[in-house]
């Protein structure tokens, strides 16, 4: 996995190789001062945008265990999930959870709150159920099944934005590999170059079907 | 206790959803035991015809839960004569007690038979297999009501294949070995005292009852055993093991099952229909028994 400040340089010297003054940015200026075309976050804005329109349409093309594999570096366990009266904060970094488990590992089914009317009955100690909405995980029958403890794990993919920080900061790690990651930089360039919405999304999905993934 | 050896209902959902592709987080999940309930129900009895033999269920009827069990010190057990002396019971011996299930226990041992006769309150003579051959102290006994004190006996909680095809119903008795199935017209019709009838039980079957008449020379119906084809047994909880035999019948419930996580996650259902087909053939050609292509084809329309 190469850094982040690696892939918004190879951004840049793609759509805006140099600076105002016509100084070719290296790794320790990007994002420092502004380029010809773009300013630093600008540029910053639209790897964000690449990257997050790559997960999604992996997400969406993909069944969960192959997404996941590919994402593997962005799912993230949190293990101090505190329920009180049976409900939860979600993290707000959370694009998707994949498991909610309390300490011993028993599963916790996380449902869309339209799921209510028709789960609520079957909740029960050996089959615990938490709904999403306002933000938050919230049990059908308050802590009845699911105790307020502070031990809950919860295992997301998780999304935060770099930011100019991250690029001039040199450390960063992008969370994807390499292969992930030129597709990354193809759909960041049509970006900046402002090709139409429907355009990208087709060579998105073009891009991605060539993966193989091991399960 | 359900057929499969192999199956709990966590193994055999994860099966499915690994099949799949999907995880837990759903409502297939969720609703998993009653899923997996239809299934073993709707699989079992589909085809009953072939596997039904193996849901024929025994059960002793048991017309009252009022038993008696001794409540201090000890009794005496006489292996000569099959004695059994308990002084201290909760309720003393009866005749009624007569063809009653006694428990008693010796030490280390415990013996289970039938009450062959009553000498009096205190006394009864037992009969029954492995009786203790040698005399002992009883430190323990517990006498259960299996003997009908009516004519009837109610089996509307017991869950009978009331539809099941070629499968008989049959009633077993202590009593005699004269019992017989008749119809309701039949049972009205029978004589107590007649000499025909001596040492004859006959049973009707009457929605939710057993009704029976036996000849007056019985003293009583005796231990009933009642044996029936039921139908699969719904799981309740991840542990339990799924109510279909090990083999075709679970290969078949799989894909129902499958079937019905995809629809419950409102996603398209895969076609097994051809693949149902070809294992509803394989099943009947394996038993020896004749389908036709039609029946074939209904039978996977309804499962697949």
């Amino acid at each position: 996995m190469r850094t982040v400040n690696s892939y918004v340089l190879e951004l840049a010297h793609i759509v805006d190789p140099t600076t105002q003054a016509g100084v070719e940015f290296t790794g320790a200026t990007i994002c420092t001062v502004r380029g010809s075309r773009f300013t630093a976050q600008r540029i910053v804005d639209v790897y964000n945008e690449a990257r997050l329109l790559l997960i999604n349409a992996l997400r969406s093309n993909y069944p969960k265990p192959l997404w996941a594999s590919t994402l593997q570096a962005m799912i993230i366990a949190k293990t101090d999930v505190t329920f009180a009266a049976g409900v939860a904060s979600i993290p707000s970094d959370c694009l998707e959870v994949m498991t909610l488990e309390n300490v011993t590992g028993d599963t916790i089914a996380v449902l869309p709150y339209t799921a209510h009317a028709t789960v609520k009955r079957l909740e029960s100690a050996a089959n615990m159920i938490v709904l999403t909405w306002n933000n938050q995980f919230v049990s059908p029958h308050g802590n009845t099944y699911v105790p307020d403890l502070a031990t809950y794990v919860l295992r997301y993919l998780k999304y935060t934005p770099w930011t100019i920080a991250n690029v001039t900061g040199l450390t960063a790690t992008e969370l994807i590999d390499d292969d992930m990651g030129s597709k990354l930089i193809r759909i960041a360039t049509m970006i900046a170059n402002e090709k139409g919405r429907l355009e990208i999304e087709t060579i998105v999905k073009q891009l991605i079907g060539g993966k193989n993934v091991a399960i | 206790m359900s057929l499969s050896k192999r199956f709990t209902v966590q193994r055999f959902y994860e099966q499915a959803i690994s099949d799949l592709g999907i995880d837990k987080n759903n409502q297939a999940y969720v609703q998993r035991l009653e899923l997996i309930s239809n299934v073993s129900s709707l699989i079992g009895l589909s085809f009953y015809d072939i596997w039904g033999q193996y849901y024929i269920t025994n059960i002793n009827l048991n017309p009252d839960t009022t038993g008696k069990y001794s409540t201090a010190n000890t009794g005496t057990w006489t292996a000569a004569t099959g004695t059994l002396v308990f002084n201290d019971m909760n309720v003393d011996f009866g005749t009624g007690d007569v063809g009653k299930v006694i428990i008693f226990r010796i030490g280390a041992l415990v013996y289970i038979g039938t009450i062959a006769s009553y000498v009096n309150g205190n006394t009864v003579t037992v009969t029954g297999h492995n009786m203790p051959t040698s005399n002992g102290t009883v430190d323990y006994v517990m006498v259960a009501s299996t003997t009908p004190t009516s004519d009837e006996a109610y089996i509307g909680d017991l869950p009978i294949n009331r539809s099941a095809p070629g499968m008989r119903m049959e009633l077993e008795t202590t009593a005699t070995q004269d019992i017989s199935l008749v119809t309701i017209n039949d049972l009205s019709k029978f004589i107590t005292d007649a000499n025909k009838n001596v040492g004859k039980i006959i049973w009707a079957l009457a929605g939710d009852y057993l009704l029976m008449k036996k000849h007056d020379d019985l003293t009583s119906y005796g231990t009933l055993t009642y044996r029936y084809p039921r139908v699969p047994i719904a799981v309740t909880a991840d542990t339990d093991y799924v109510d279909l035999p090990d083999g075709t019948a679970i290969e078949l419930a799989l894909l129902k099952l499958k079937k019905l996580i995809m629809q419950r996650n409102g996603l398209q259902p895969p076609d097994y229909t051809n693949e149902t087909m070809a294992i509803i053939q394989a099943l009947y050609k394996v038993q020896g028994q004749e389908i036709t292509l039609d029946e074939i084809r209904e039978k996977a329309k309804a499962i697949a």
